[in-house]
């Protein structure tokens, strides 16, 4: 037996977080579609954060003199009907989009899943009538829904925030939900009461981390509809509207000039494929490695360690 | 009956006639209807996984807990260490009356009270480092500060004959003869006077099993536990316990030391029990009782072995049969005897 | 002349990451017919691999690249797989621990009975089918025929396996392969079964390779034992000489691993070693009380060993011996006897 011994510096906290992080760590390191959708990812947060320093121009300062440019060397991706500088708009663009969707996940995650985990550890009617309310929400349309919401509040980013998450929470509680119905059932739980932990260390010490795993896929994959919901509703106007920039209204803003200036409907069109693209391959990884079926190699290497 | 709550660490409570584990009426009823249509269909489904179960053991006795699946051993280990609440009877541990102990009493009980589970693979949280797995007992039974703590396992885990360095390890990284020592000083580290083992060896290999048994065996004499070890191996109850209990179909059939009970059984369930062991120089025929061992569900009166039982006469299925002592220590629940 | 005669047979597995592992190494036994022969050893010793790769069922990552099964005479290592589908369930039969995952759940175990006839023989559906409840009256399942048109998991684990065995041995194989049959039964349902298989094994004088963890069921089923660990076998002997002197210090070993009454368990130290990167010599010195500079460096290879007080072994003979007759151990320094009195 190989006895290399692996001493870390300093122990990490077994956190639900740190728990899904190994997980990523380990999927981006073997899987090549993994690796693509997190470099995709990478470079372009890098971009929305640096973003307002690398634009070349100005992003709201018109230029008649060159209104409905196509791609020039000074204007790498042309301009729009008042002369504005269509690549400076997109990275300022990309910052908003992230945000947006950054929010609306995070709300979702943080509101879902503690629901979640609250109904399947509790169990019995308590579970019954959250998960009820949780179907009900699901049966709503989501965009639909969004839209409502977005019409009774006014558009702001907050606006955005909350419509956007209401949809995704019941799926975060019903995700975490199985995964916590599933673990309770587990020895090593039991083997935590039996040492005489309490029902909330029990809770967030075992069981939580072990059920986070399909939360993450879920995550990355709810990235994705999250940026569409926002570029939809600020294409139909109900989301965010100038001076804020965003992608879904540069492009209900180039309809009129789809004929002389197709670059302006293409470019933010690019842009939001490849945020959304980033996520999906990302997202898709994550569920292989989740889904044995799917996966044969990973069985193969737990059969000859064990 | 009277309890001596208050005894004092060490001073084993009088009253009880020395008994450090005292178990009266157990009993423990699994609902598998299976919801509301069913049950107006077919009626209640109950397992009765154990029924009506009684016996004592002294302080620093081992016994051994026999039996074949579905017997209801396992879930006996589980009431008695209120992993799984009871339906009726009443469990005594060293004056503590487990099964209506209130939060505070529970955290005492649970300190002096261990279980060692079967499977290793199973019973460790994969997400713990081994330093925080078995601290974690630590924490909450001491309080003791990360040094200290860390400090402690690494004397239980050299305790078990694991090393030092083991500590920044992640269970899935051990053997399963390893991972169940990790499980055992988990057990040792809140420094418990009782354990209870539900089939610690038996997913081992044959030379791994005979490590972990002489290493809890070692343990239990040195720190003197009280044990409940549960076990399908005859051989392993023979080696491990001073006491042999055989329990079928959620009753206890046979009770007696261990010698007595393995060399000259009584009951005829014990006696099939240890004729199906296959033996060294004993090439001649296996004479197996036929027949399959029924899950008690809703179970008519009577002994649960009578449908195998070589010497049934129609009294048995009649009442439910006493268990009753025939010689002291030494008690049967057959009317045959 | 042997119905089986395994020569020199040597498995790798090919692994994901480039790498190789033998399973089985350089092992070779031989089974008489008629005769029952325990296959022993503990998890990775390759005593199923061997089993699997006899009956030519090894997976895909798995290739025999070394060595002959000669089955009455002919080698199945050369044959064709259309060949082999020739003789597996006709001449060469295997039951398997886990009966559930080899009976097909959507058919009633009568169908899959009475199926083996059909195939195998040009056989009308009315005969197969009083055949199958034949085969159910030999492995005594109550009520054949009401057991026919039932579904494997009507029953329970010792019934499944009893179908099993009727399967198995429905063709009046020459030879049946039993991996572990009983390991997952329980100890009286395990007798049952295992008295099953002795009385078919005898009534049909077929011969049998058990394959086991469990000494005592291999002792008391078995002729001959052959002890496998760490891809090699280390021993191979008479079943009662083997159990009551080992020569091997592996197999003694695992004789004291099992726990007796009022005597302290003396269980081998240490673990079984990396299959990817086996130790040098004798593949169980690290583990070995016995071990010396020449275990270390040079793997000794199965012999046949003297029979007692020959031995550069400390201890002293003086043990019943027996014929010792075809005793082999793998071993430089073959322990004389008195070493394993239990």
């Amino acid at each position: 037996m190989s006895e290399t011994v692996a001493v870390r510096a300093s122990e990490q906290p077994p956190s639900a977080f740190a728990a899904a992080w190994h997980m990523l760590r380990d999927v981006v390191v073997s899987d090549r579609k993994a690796k693509i959708g997190a470099s995709l990812l990478v470079f372009l947060v890098i971009v929305a954060i640096i973003g307002p320093y690398i634009a070349p121009h100005d992003v709201e300062l018109p230029n008649t003199d060159i209104r409905l440019t196509g791609p020039t060397l000074s204007n790498i991706m042309g301009t729009d009907h008042i002369g504005r500088d269509l690549f400076s708009r997109i990275i300022s663009g990309l910052t908003i989009s992230l945000m947006v969707a950054t929010g609306a996940v995070v709300i979702a995650v943080v509101i879902g899943v503690p629901i979640g985990a609250f109904a399947g550890y509790q169990g019995g009617w308590v579970d019954s009538v959250i998960m009820r309310i949780m179907d009900a929400i699901i049966a709503m349309p989501g965009r639909l829904l969004a839209i409502a919401l977005v019409a009774a509040i006014g558009p702001s980013v907050g606006a955005l925030w909350f419509a956007i998450s209401f949809g995704s929470v019941p799926r975060y509680a019903r995700l975490i939900r199985g995964g916590v119905l599933a673990q309770r059932e587990r020895e090593y739980v039991e083997a935590a009461r039996a040492i005489g932990e309490s029902p909330g260390s029990t809770l967030f010490r075992y069981v939580l981390p072990n059920a986070m795993a399909p939360v993450l896929v879920q995550i990355t994959l709810n990235f994705p509809s999250a940026i569409t919901a926002e570029a939809s509703l600020s294409f139909l106007g109900l989301g965010l509207v100038p001076p804020t920039i965003s992608w879904g209204q540069m492009l209900s803003a180039a309809q009129p000039y789809l004929e002389v200036a197709p670059w302006l409907a293409i470019f933010p069109g690019l842009a939001l494929t490849a945020l959304i693209m980033g996520f999906v391959l990302l997202g898709d990884a994550l569920r292989d490695h989740l889904d044995p079926r799917s996966h044969g190699r990973r069985r193969a290497k737990k059969k000859d360690s064990a | 009956m009277q309890t001596d709550a208050g005894a004092a660490p060490g001073t084993p409570p009088a009253l009880d006639g020395g008994a450090f584990l005292r178990v009266r009426g157990l009993t423990k009823y699994f609902d598998i209807t299976g919801g509301l249509v069913p049950r107006l269909l077919y009626g209640r489904k109950i397992v009765h996984a154990v029924e009506d179960v009684s016996f004592d053991l002294a302080e620093g006795e081992t016994l051994g807990l026999v039996g074949e699946s579905g017997s209801g051993k396992s879930t006996i280990a589980r009431v008695i260490a209120r992993l799984i609440p009871a339906t009726a009877g009443e469990v005594t541990i060293d004056g503590h009356d487990v099964l209506r102990a209130g939060p505070d009493e529970m955290k005492v009980i649970r300190k002096n009270v261990q279980f060692v589970f079967q499977d290793p693979f199973s019973s460790l949280n994969p997400r713990m480092r081994i330093e925080r797995l078995i601290g974690r007992s630590l924490t909450i039974h001491f309080k003791m500060n990360p040094a200290a703590r860390r400090e402690r396992v690494i004397e239980l885990l050299e305790q078990v004959g694991l090393r030092a360095d083991h500590i920044y390890r992640y269970p899935h990284e051990f053997s399963g003869g390893q991972r169940q020592r990790i499980a055992i000083a988990r057990a040792l580290a809140s420094e418990p006077t009782m354990i209870l083992a539900d089939e610690p060896a038996s997913s081992l290999d044959v030379s791994i099993q005979a490590q972990v048994l002489q290493l809890l065996d070692e343990i239990r004499q040195r720190l003197g536990l009280t044990m409940i070890f549960i076990t399908h191996d005859l051989n392993v109850a023979e080696f491990v316990s001073d006491k042999v209990a055989v329990m079928y179909g959620g009753r206890l059939m046979e009770l007696g030391p261990t010698e007595e009970v393995l060399q000259r059984p009584l009951h005829p369930y014990s006696q099939s029990l240890i004729e199906a062991r296959p033996h060294f120089g004993k090439r001649e025929r296996l004479r197996p009782l036929e027949g399959e061992p029924a899950i008690p569900i809703n179970p008519p009166v009577g002994c649960p072995f009578a449908h195998r039982c070589p010497i049934r006469i129609d009294d048995c299925t009649k009442a439910d049969v006493p268990f009753v002592e025939k010689s002291p220590g030494r008690k049967v629940a057959c009317i045959r005897v | 002349m042997a119905i089986l005669d395994v020569r020199n047979l040597t498995v790798d597995f090919n692994l994901d990451d480039g790498g190789t592992l033998r399973a089985v190494d350089d092992s070779s036994f031989t089974i008489e017919r008629g005769e029952v022969m325990g296959l022993v050893g503990e998890s990775g010793s390759g005593k199923s691999v061997t089993a699997l790769a006899i009956m030519r069922l090894l997976d895909s990552q798995a290739d025999i690249t070394a060595g002959q099964i000669l089955f009455d005479g002919e080698d199945l290592a050369a044959k064709s797989e259309a060949e082999m589908r020739a003789i597996r369930g006709r001449r060469i039969s295997m039951v398997f621990q886990e009966p559930m995952t080899s009976l097909n759940p959507a058919y009633t175990v009568g169908d899959q009975v009475s199926e083996v006839f059909r195939a195998h023989f040009d056989m009308g559906f009315g005969e197969s089918k009083q055949r199958a409840i034949e085969m159910f009256e030999r492995v005594k399942i109550p009520q054949p025929k009401d057991t026919y048109g039932k579904f494997p998991h009507e029953f329970s684990g010792g019934m499944r396996q009893r179908v099993m065995i009727a399967i198995a041995l429905a063709c009046g194989p020459d030879l049946l392969i039993a991996d572990e049959p009983t390991t997952a039964l329980d100890v009286t349902i395990q007798a049952q079964v295992l008295s099953v298989i002795q009385d078919l094994q005898r009534d049909m004088g077929l011969a049998l390779l058990f394959i086991s963890h469990d000494l005592e069921v291999v002792a008391q089923l078995c002729d001959k034992v052959a002890v496998m660990y760490g891809a090699r076998i280390m021993e191979v002997s008479e079943s009662t000489e083997l159990f009551s002197s080992p020569r091997h210090p592996y197999t003694d070993g695992l004789l004291r691993s099992i726990p007796r009454r009022g005597q302290p368990l003396t269980p081998i130290a240490g673990t079984i070693f990396d299959l990817r990167s086996p130790p040098d010599g004798c593949r169980f010195h690290p583990r070995c009380p016995y071990a010396e500079d020449r275990c270390r460096r040079e793997m000794p290879e199965l012999r046949v060993v003297e029979p007692v007080a020959a031995s550069t072994d400390p201890g002293s003979s003086g043990d019943s011996g027996g014929t010792g007759d075809r005793r082999q151990a793998a071993c430089h320094f073959p322990l004389t006897g008195a070493g394993a009195k239990a």
